[in-house]
C-alpha cells in the first residue's frame, strides 16, 4: 500500500521541544546528549531538556517519520559507550525548513512594527 | 577514550535514577531506559564538574518534576495505543466503528442517568413504613333471619358482607375510636398542620388515605394495611 505523501505544512506549529530537536538535528546526526547540548547552547542555557522530555520527544518523532535512529556506536568526544545516533528524515528535513520559514515570516511583521531591531549587518550601509 | 572516573555522589544519582525509572511503562523503558539513563548520567557528570553536590541538587531539582510529567504522559500515551473494545468489535464484525462507538456512548450514558436519578431518588425520599393486620370476620350467629337482610342473607351466604364490613371499619364511627385512642388529631396536627391540633374530620380523611383494606382469597379473613411515615400501631375493632 502506498504511503500517502504528507504536506510539512500540515504537520505546523512545532511545539518548541520538537523544533529544538529537529533544528539540533538539522546539520548531522547525534546522540541524545549532544542534542541536549545543543539545545542548551541555541537558547543560552534557558531550556535544558530532562531525559524524561527528550526521549519522550524523540520517540514521537520516530513515530511521525521526522527523525529516524542511524545507528549505534560510541562517541569518541566522550566516553566507549556506546550511543544511539539519530538523523533527519526527509520529511523531517522539509517540516523543519517549513518551521524556519514560518518563524521568519514572523520576524519579517514584527520589525515592520519596531518591535524588534534589525541585525547589525544589515543596519550598516 | 576511557571513561571518566565518577565521584560518589554522580554514581548514587545515577543509580537512584534508574531504579526511579520504573515509574515508565514497560515498552518505553525497554525501548528508552538505557539511554535516558546514559543521558542522566552525563548531565550529572557536567552538573559536578560545575558546582559539586550544588549542580547535583540543581539537576535533581529539575529531573524530578520532567519525570513525573513525563511517565504520566507515557502512561496516558500507552493506554490510548491499546485497542478498545469498540475497535476490536469492529474489526472481528468488518463493521464501522463509528456507530457502535456512539450506541456504546448513548448507552451508557443512559444507564448512567437512569441508575443515577433513581440512587438519588431513593436516597431523598423520606422513609416509609407499613403495617398489616389480618383480621378473621365471620358472621354474627345470633342475627336473627329475616330481620333487614336480604334473601341471601338469610340463606347463610351474603355476597355483600365483605363489603358492608369495609364500610363498617372505614366508618367514622370506628376510625374516631381509633383517631381517640391514638390521639392522631394531636400527633398528625404537630406534623402536617405545623402544631394546630387536627379536627377529627380530617384526620379520618388523612387515615383513610392511608388505609387499605382488602378481603384475602379463599378465606373470610381481611387485611388492614397502613402507611405512615413512622410506625403506628393498630387497633382491632
Amino acid at each position: 500500500m502506498a504511503t500517502k505523501r504528507i504536506d510539512p505544512e500540515d504537520l505546523l506549529p512545532l511545539t518548541p521541544a520538537v523544533f529544538h530537536v529537529l533544528l539540533a538535528l538539522a546539520d548531522g546526526e547525534r546522540h541524545g546528549y549532544a542534542i541536549m547540548q545543543e539545545v542548551a547552547e541555541h537558547t543560552a542555557g534557558r531550556i535544558k531538556m530532562g531525559p524524561g522530555t527528550l526521549y519522550g520527544t524523540i520517540k514521537r518523532l520516530i513515530e511521525a517519520r521526522l527523525i529516524e535512529e542511524s545507528d549505534e556506536r560510541p562517541d569518541p568526544h566522550l566516553d566507549d559507550e556506546r550511543r544511539r545516533y539519530y538523523r533527519l528524515s526527509g520529511l523531517g528535513q522539509r517540516v523543519v525548513q517549513a518551521e524556519a520559514r514560518r518563524y521568519a515570516e514572523m520576524v519579517k511583521v514584527a520589525r515592520g512594527k519596531k518591535l524588534i531591531g534589525r541585525p547589525a549587518a544589515a543596519v550598516q550601509t | 577514550m576511557r571513561a571518566p572516573v565518577e565521584s560518589k555522589a554522580v554514581f548514587v544519582s545515577r543509580r537512584c535514577y534508574e531504579r526511579l525509572l520504573a515509574v515508565y511503562p514497560e515498552g518505553h523503558r525497554r525501548e528508552y531506559g538505557l539511554p535516558m539513563a546514559q543521558l542522566f548520567r552525563d548531565q550529572c557528570r557536567d552538573a559536578w564538574r560545575e558546582s559539586r553536590s550544588w549542580g547535583l541538587v540543581t539537576l535533581w531539582l529539575r529531573v524530578l518534576p520532567d519525570l513525573v510529567k513525563t511517565s504520566v504522559l507515557e502512561h496516558l500515551s500507552a493506554m490510548k495505543a491499546r485497542k478498545s473494545m469498540v475497535e476490536k468489535i469492529s474489526e472481528i464484525t468488518n463493521v464501522n466503528p463509528a456507530p457502535l462507538r456512539t450506541f456504546f456512548t448513548v448507552f451508557i450514558a443512559v444507564f448512567l442517568l437512569v441508575f443515577g436519578t433513581s440512587a438519588i431518588v431513593t436516597f431523598l425520599l423520606p422513609g416509609s413504613f407499613q403495617s398489616t393486620v389480618r383480621v378473621k370476620v365471620e358472621r354474627n350467629a345470633s342475627t336473627s333471619a329475616g330481620q333487614n337482610e336480604s334473601p341471601a342473607a338469610s340463606s347463610g351466604y351474603d355476597p355483600y358482607f365483605f363489603q358492608t364490613e369495609f364500610e363498617v371499619i372505614r366508618s367514622g364511627v370506628v376510625l374516631g375510636n381509633v383517631i381517640e385512642a391514638l390521639d392522631l388529631n394531636a400527633k398528625w396536627g404537630k406534623r402536617y398542620a405545623g402544631g394546630e391540633k387536627l379536627k377529627t374530620p380530617e384526620t379520618i380523611t388523612l387515615l383513610k388515605g392511608r388505609m387499605d383494606l382488602r378481603a384475602v382469597r379463599n378465606t373470610s379473613s381481611n387485611s388492614l394495611t397502613h402507611r405512615t411515615k413512622k410506625s403506628v400501631k393498630l387497633k382491632s375493632r
